[in-house]
């Protein structure tokens, strides 16, 4: 019985994951989106019966990028549209001159954390 | 050859467009590798709002594939963009777009013409109402989206080919009250700084704007200001508390239309505590009232201001008595103050004298001449000063932006366009009576039949009247029974009511001079082919006038290449505007050609490197030689407002009347409107853009927490908000960052019971003659529960056939 729970669970996982990878793949947003803002789901606190993790709205909250107007949509797109990493291409749109000077292949992510963007402790800056 | 970090992301797409694009990805790692390669980026503005981002377009083949923020720009500094900015160019090739002109036929139905057929009918009617009703029975209605050569040409074909002034446009629902303001008080138009005045000020004061959403990259600016200096003091007065307060020391709340209190309010205490600057009052000051030909005291106006206590001024706007005393302060203490306003000033019963009382602080506190300090009026358009102020196209104007009445210039206009030999008005002259400005022009417009109408006829660039005139459904008639001719990109609520659709190019397929709030002209090369049979707005222009009979007026009219079109009309109002203070004859094409952050005017010579700061010697070139332009400077003079006699800026005693719709009983709430970040005026172009129509798909009522608990409103709930003009159904948003009594409904919606101005005042400034927008008196009940609304609405190709608004 242990045992079946224990593969059902890596079952579930397994599948959760596939879904998971799949909709990356696609590029498609886990669930359907239908014109909700992302808050509603993504806000911590939220009451919608898809309530997802809040760690990245959270995030953003206290980042300049909220204070300048770069929303959810901004690096993500919409449901049409829906990336779930931005690319280093949407972040040069704004920070070309930040970009440009990236003297290795890293992209934006692996020195600033991701929804607030502040620098990680430690990391050398690359730029010139 | 292995491709680096920093060419690769030269040659790819910028800003998400893989997937924008309709480009399928994989996974992240495949959609990096997927981008789109950009064979060239070609040089220009942002298509949008007043800011004046300078852009790359990036063009793969005749396809627009990317944008990318100009990192030497002066104004969108290190190249940042907002999310309308960086979408912008995915309009291009939506498929709604208008390829082909359309005549409507007798039965009502838009059916697909050639442009022969369509210029046929546009040369047969303009030349039978001309001779029924007379020239001022066709009017242009233009737009401060076209380019300045476009705006010139109209204005041109006009003024000097028709002899009538019956030309206006969308800037006088925006910008009027700041034209007048800037005249009546500094004696030209436009402000005498610029946004590098931004990181050099010590107290920036934000009034009637929400910057962080409707000019989002100057928000930017001011943010990081104040980032890199604490010290620096924010004052926002707006009556909504929006994210532009949060980098802000003090909000000073006001009621809609009550604020002209709370600068007399400023302006009382500043005197009262010894604050103001002596000195540049005597050399620089001039107390006035009325339309400022009165001379008065200073006693006169320090009499004038002892009824603004801060008390008073509490009671009749909402502010705090203590928060208009710390706003004084920080305005007069420190040693730089700019201040940076928008449509909650200028779209106003009283929006002129607004505009004047902000003017009377920086006079009194000398708030002018020193890097930081300015008056700064921001424009909504990302040609409305270029195109339209500056070229005058507007109703009383002409180019240099000087009154039509003003007759010495006037008859130099005459001369330099050769009207007396080749004007078709037996007139032989530019009509010294202005014109009808937007409210009475379309109050004055209908059909054949209708005799109280005089306008018959009408064409109407790169705007959308049906949608954005005040309390609209007055006007609705009028453009349907008219002969109405509209140009644009896509279908609009207008072209819903037009005779004649033009399908137009985008401004990226056409090229041109776009010149933004700061006084700075920029060219946008053309990237990319227009669609179908898309035109130039300047080769429709042309081709009208060759079928008027004017072709050696529009000297431009008989070439085929819109580069060259475009170099002629520039060159020739260049010509036209050298020997005034809007100077931009060193603006040369070629200059503009080459430059990547564009020209301030006055710029008299191709060595002027153009003008930061007006008014003041060593920085203005018109200090150099006042003769050329017709003014005298003294010549120990270091500042001079030299469009004003003597040089002195006017302090204007001005009351704070309440000629805004008032509230009664059965209107309580006073409804103000507006932008969000996301959207653009109509949405013609935002509502295209997935990721910011997913942002913004439908308008909504923001109501105070406590007047919806009163209401029994709870978010999301449907209610009807209702003026005595009209009324819309609308989700709530049930906010606390506004006062009570007070709602706000955003103004892009298309869908016909989300259109906002179907409920606004049509109340105009008695000077300006822009509308009222923010003041509507309104009452609101609730109509449901949540409900499913039907966001992203757009007028479609099939809904233009049908008479009534969906």
């Amino acid at each position: 019985m242990k045992q079946f729970f224990l593969s059902a669970t890596i079952l579930v996982v397994v599948t959760i994951f596939a879904v998971s990878v799949n909709a990356i793949e696609k590029n498609e947003h886990p669930v359907p989106i239908n014109d909700k803002s992302c808050a509603t789901c993504h806000e911590k606190g939220s009451t919608d019966e898809l309530q997802a993790s809040s760690d990245a709205y959270t995030q953003w909250d206290t980042s300049l990028h909220k204070l300048n107007g770069v929303s959810c949509i901004t690096c993500h797109g919409e449901e049409s549209t829906f990336k779930p990493k931005s690319t280093i291409s949407t972040c040069a749109s704004c920070h070309s001159i930040e970009v440009d000077s990236m003297k290795t292949a890293e992209t934006c992510a692996s020195c600033h954390q991701v929804h607030t963007f502040r620098p990680l402790k430690g990391f050398k800056s690359p730029h010139d | 050859m292995e491709m680096s970090r920093r060419n690769f992301i030269k040659s790819t797409l910028a800003a998400s467009a893989a997937v924008a694009a309709g480009i399928s990805t994989t996974s992240n790692a495949v959609a990096q590798s997927q981008e789109v390669v950009v064979e060239r980026w070609v040089k220009g503005v942002c298509r949008l709002c007043g800011t004046g981002c300078s852009v790359y377009v990036g063009v793969k083949g005749n396809r627009l594939v990317a944008m990318k923020g100009n990192v030497e720009s002066l104004t969108n500094t290190r190249g940042y963009l907002c999310v309308k900015g960086m979408n912008i160019w995915k309009v291009a090739h939506h498929p709604d777009r208008l390829t082909k002109p359309l005549i409507r036929d007798g039965k009502g139905v838009l059916r697909p013409a050639s442009w022969d057929q369509a210029l046929t009918l546009i040369e047969k009617k303009f030349k039978e109402y001309h001779k029924k009703y007379g020239y001022d029975s066709v009017a242009y209605y233009g737009s401060g989206q076209c380019t300045t050569e476009e705006s010139y040409t109209f204005n041109k074909l006009w003024k000097g080919g028709f002899g009538s002034n019956m030309v206006d446009g969308n800037p006088r629902l925006c910008m009027a009250s700041a034209v007048a303001g800037y005249m009546s008080s500094l004696g030209s138009d436009e402000p005498a700084g610029a946004y590098a005045d931004i990181e050099k000020s010590e107290t920036i004061f934000l009034v009637g704007s929400n910057l962080s959403e409707a000019h989002p990259i100057l928000f930017r600016r001011v943010a990081r200001h104040k980032k890199d200096n604490p010290n620096v003091k924010i004052i926002v007065c707006e009556p909504r508390k929006t994210l532009t307060s949060a980098v802000a020391d003090l909000w000073m709340p006001s009621l809609p239309g009550t604020d002209l209190a709370i600068f007399n309010g400023m302006a009382r205490e500043i005197i009262k505590n010894n604050w103001h600057d002596k000195n540049y009052v005597k050399t620089l000051g001039r107390v006035t009232i009325g339309d400022g030909s009165k001379e008065l005291s200073w006693a006169d106006y320090v009499k004038h201001l002892e009824k603004y206590t801060p008390q008073y001024v509490e009671k009749k706007t909402g502010c705090p008595a203590a928060d208009v005393k710390a706003a004084a302060k920080m305005f007069a203490k420190s040693k730089a103050t700019l201040s940076m306003w928008c449509m909650g000033l200028n779209q106003r019963a009283n929006g002129v004298w607004a505009n004047n009382l902000i003017h009377n602080l920086h006079v009194i506190t000398g708030n002018y001449g020193k890097p930081g300090a300015d008056a700064f009026s921001l424009t909504g358009q990302p040609n409305a000063c270029g195109g339209v102020r500056e070229t005058g196209s507007l109703a009383h104007l002409l180019p240099g932006a000087r009154p039509v009445a003003n007759q010495k210039w006037r008859e130099f206009v005459q001369g330099y366009w050769g009207v007396a030999k080749y004007s078709i008005n037996p007139s032989k002259a530019i009509n010294p009576k202005p014109g009808m400005h937007a409210v009475k022009l379309f109050s004055s417009l209908g059909g054949e039949k209708d005799k109280t109408k005089p306008v018959k006829a009408v064409i109407m660039s790169t705007t959308n009247p049906a949608q954005t005139l005040p309390n609209v459904n007055k006007f609705i008639g009028g453009m349907q029974d008219a002969f109405t001719v509209v140009i644009d990109i896509f279908p609009t609520r207008t072209a819903q009511c037009a005779s004649v659709v033009l399908p137009a190019a985008f401004i990226y397929e056409k090229g041109g001079v776009f010149g933004c709030s700061e006084r700075r002209s920029f060219l946008t090369e053309k990237a990319v082919n227009a669609p179908g049979e898309a035109k130039a707005d300047i080769w429709i222009a042309a081709q009208i006038a060759k079928r008027m009979g004017l072709t050696k007026l529009i000297g431009w009219a008989n070439e085929t290449n819109i580069d060259r079109m475009n170099e002629l009309a520039w060159n020739d109002y260049i010509g036209c505007t050298a020997n005034t203070e809007k100077t931009l004859k060193g603006a040369t094409y070629s200059r503009l050609k080459k430059s990547t952050v564009g020209v301030q005017w006055p710029c008299p010579d191709e060595k002027s490197p153009g003008t930061y700061k007006r008014y003041v010697r060593g920085m203005d070139p018109i200090f150099d030689n006042p003769k050329r332009y017709g003014y005298t400077i003294p010549a120990d003079a270091k500042e001079f407002f030299y469009a004003r006699p003597h040089g002195k800026a006017n302090i204007f005693l001005r009351d704070d009347p309440d000629n805004s719709e008032q509230t009664s009983p059965a209107y309580p709430f006073i409804m103000t409107t507006g932008r969000v970040l996301e959207q653009w005026h109509t949405g013609s172009m935002t509502m295209r853009i997935p990721e910011t129509a997913a942002a913004h798909p439908h308008s909504f009522v923001e109501i105070n927490e406590k007047d919806a608990n009163r209401l029994k409103i709870k978010n999301g709930d449907i209610v009807k908000v209702e003026s005595i003009r009209g009324s819309n159904i609308l989700p709530a948003k049930i906010v606390n960052n506004t006062l009570e009594g007070v709602i706000f409904v955003p103004m892009h919606d298309q869908k016909a019971d989300r259109m906002v101005n179907f409920i606004c005042s049509d109340i105009v400034d008695p000077t300006s003659a822009e509308p009222d927008y923010k003041v509507s008196a309104v009452k609101i009940t609730k109509v449901s529960g949540p409900k499913k609304i039907d966001g992203r609405y757009l007028v479609t190709r099939t809904e233009m056939n049908k008479k009534t608004f969906s």
